[in-house]
């Protein structure tokens, strides 16, 4: 049945509504992140810069250590999604085509994994990587990053893997390839999807974290994106010009990414939160 | 010489043989799902197993910072800790945060999925980039909205005074209950799509003859809904409102950024406790208590009735 005219308004109506909600925020970031300092701060705001300027993107990419702190991320959050592709593709691998002891207890930790809360882990990992002579050093956080994404990985791999046809399998079994070699040629191409969406999840969850590089690194050289920006709010008067362009050169690759493969997030999130 | 190039040969004849061996033995199910999840268990026992045991040692000893040979003092922390009105008061905080959140997130989330659960254009593109907001960083999010809600040149204090909703810019940050108040308002702001998306996941999977049947039988779209809809969804939304509120108990970084815990401990919830005590005074084991405690009085009751009832479904 077709809702009627009025109907058809209301529905847009709140649909405008809560886009306006989502958007504004970002809107305003966008347009602060364009104008000039009395502009920002004049009593009266504008809802459209008047008279933009790039200066606050040229002060952040050439003045100050914003390059720095994405070269930081981008290394911490590959390294982290390399690791966990290998470590969710062999675990899904097993829960979804091998029958094997303690099959239940290793589902239940995943599970425990992803509910886990991150704040108690802060002060023991800060004890054992400095134990380590891993304190301000970015391995510390690659090797937390890698546990974030794990339960989303290994069941989102998973549920590629149950739709892979037996048949595929055994015909390969058949022709005498090893059960190893039929996960690397076989497989992997076919769930490459899987992979791609685990890949891009796994590094906006490092590219996104906060709280791990914030305990465990210390020199501003050393520093990700997000605690490195953070940090410029702590100066006697805040940038909020830079502190936009910075935010929007922060987003721009998490939309990109999201273009991508963000219809696979909703459903393996939803996979992880709805049905099994 | 000969008998050397004879032992060689036989050496690699021999490894040939173990690489064979080990292959066949891989074939096997036990063994290939050991060798495929062992990385994945060392590393759980490694970031999450290890540390949760390090955090019970350390509340039962007394360390300031990383020195070693800390003194055993039995249960002194937790005497201590649970003597003090500040932990009290911060876990009344956590409280009121964590229920002012869902109080907000829940009710949203399933309106923002019904109406996105209806027919209009754009609807698939609009499903998808509602997830969006939730995947900015936080740090992001926090600092857009300190941005909108500065006393001085925020844009929200200029709409209000413009609409006549006050006539003095409000300094949202400056009295505990505002600035609490914000603070849940923004991290709402981002988990609400979350919830939306995954309630409309589970909307989906209702078949929609079940619809067509009550339409033909007069039932009005109130109706329908609080019949139909809700008690179907009803698992999803409770599965989900648990996770959540496993994770609100913990959440650090969107109350640490937006007040830092202030104004004077007025939004410092456990976590931002925990952060406090541990990496700015360096009482890691004042820290490790308190967060022993947030395991013990929030975490662990939370998880188990998550896993008593919807875990037998989720590890089928």
């Amino acid at each position: 049945m077709r809702p009627s005219l009025g109907q058809r308004l209301l529905i847009y109506a709140i649909l405008l509504m809560l886009v306006l909600v989502y958007i504004s925020p970002i809107y305003w970031t966008l347009i602060t992140s364009f104008k000039k300092l009395p502009e920002m701060m004049a009593s009266t705001p504008t809802f459209f810069p008047e008279d933009a300027t790039l200066q606050h993107y040229r002060d952040v990419l050439y003045e100050s250590r914003y390059t720095t702190f994405m070269r930081n991320s981008i290394v911490v959050g590959v390294a982290a999604t390399v690791l966990t592709l290998l470590l969710s593709v062999g675990a899904a691998y097993s829960l979804s085509r091998l029958r094997f002891r303690g099959k239940t207890l290793f589902s239940l930790g995943i599970l425990l994994v992803y509910l886990f809360p991150g704040i108690l882990l802060i002060i023991p990992l800060f004890r054992v990587m400095a134990n380590l002579g891993l304190y301000d050093n970015i391995i510390s956080v690659v090797l937390v990053h890698v546990i974030l994404a794990l339960p989303f990985g290994i069941w989102t791999l998973r549920s590629f893997f149950d739709g892979v046809p037996v048949e595929l399998e055994d015909a390969a079994r058949i022709d005498g390839a090893s059960r190893l070699r039929v996960l690397a040629q076989i497989f992997t191409p076919l769930i490459a999807p899987g992979i791609a969406t685990v890949a891009i999840f796994s590094f906006v969850v490092s590219w996104n974290d906060y709280l791990f590089p914030a305990i465990l690194l210390s020199s501003p050289s050393n520093q990700t994106v997000p605690v490195g920006i953070a940090g410029w709010t702590s100066a006697y008067s805040i940038n909020w010009g830079q502190i936009s362009a910075a935010s929007i050169l922060t987003v721009v690759p998490v939309i990109f990414f999201f273009g991508l493969v963000g219809r696979y997030f909703v459903q393996g999130l939803a996979a992880g939160a709805v049905k099994e | 010489m000969a008998t050397l190039e004879c032992s060689s040969q036989k050496k690699s004849s021999d490894l040939k043989a173990l690489a064979s061996r080990l292959l066949s033995w891989l074939e096997r199910d036990g063994p290939l799902s050991f060798l495929l999840t062992l990385p994945s268990v060392v590393w759980m026992l490694g970031i999450i197993g290890y540390p949760v045991g390090l955090v019970f040692w350390l509340s039962l000893h007394n360390q300031r910072s990383i020195e070693k040979n800390v003194p055993f003092v039995g249960l002194d922390n937790y005497a201590k800790i649970l003597h003090k009105s500040e932990f009290w008061e911060s876990a009344r905080l956590t409280v009121i945060w964590s229920l002012g959140n869902l109080l907000l997130i829940v009710p949203i989330g399933i309106a923002i999925a019904v109406v996105l659960n209806l027919q209009f254009y754009g609807q698939r593109t609009v499903r998808t980039w509602s997830l969006l907001p939730w995947m900015f960083p936080i740090v992001v999010n926090v600092l857009m909205w300190r941005w909108i809600l500065d006393p001085v040149a925020g844009v929200l204090n200029y709409l209000m005074r413009q609409i006549g909703l006050v006539d003095q810019p409000v300094s949202f940050f400056a009295s505990r209950e505002t600035a609490m108040l914000a603070v849940i308002l923004v991290n709402a702001w981002r988990w609400t799509p979350f919830m939306a998306v995954v309630t409309l996941a589970a909307m989906q999977t209702i078949s929609g003859t079940l619809y067509e049947a009550a339409r033909v039988d007069g039932a009005s779209s109130w109706a329908i809904f609080w019949r139909i809809t809700f008690p179907l969804i009803r698992p999803a939304v409770a599965n989900t409102a648990f996770i959540l509120v496993i994770w609100l108990f913990n959440m650090f970084p969107p109350i640490w950024l937006m007040t830092q815990g202030g104004p004077g401990d007025g939004t410092a919830t456990l976590p931002v406790l925990i952060y406090k005590q541990g990496l700015h005074l360096f009482r890691m084991s004042n820290a490790a208590t308190i967060s022993v405690l947030l395991l013990v009085m929030f975490i662990v009751p939370f998880t188990t009735i998550y896993l008593v009832t919807f875990g037998r479904r989720k590890l089928s």
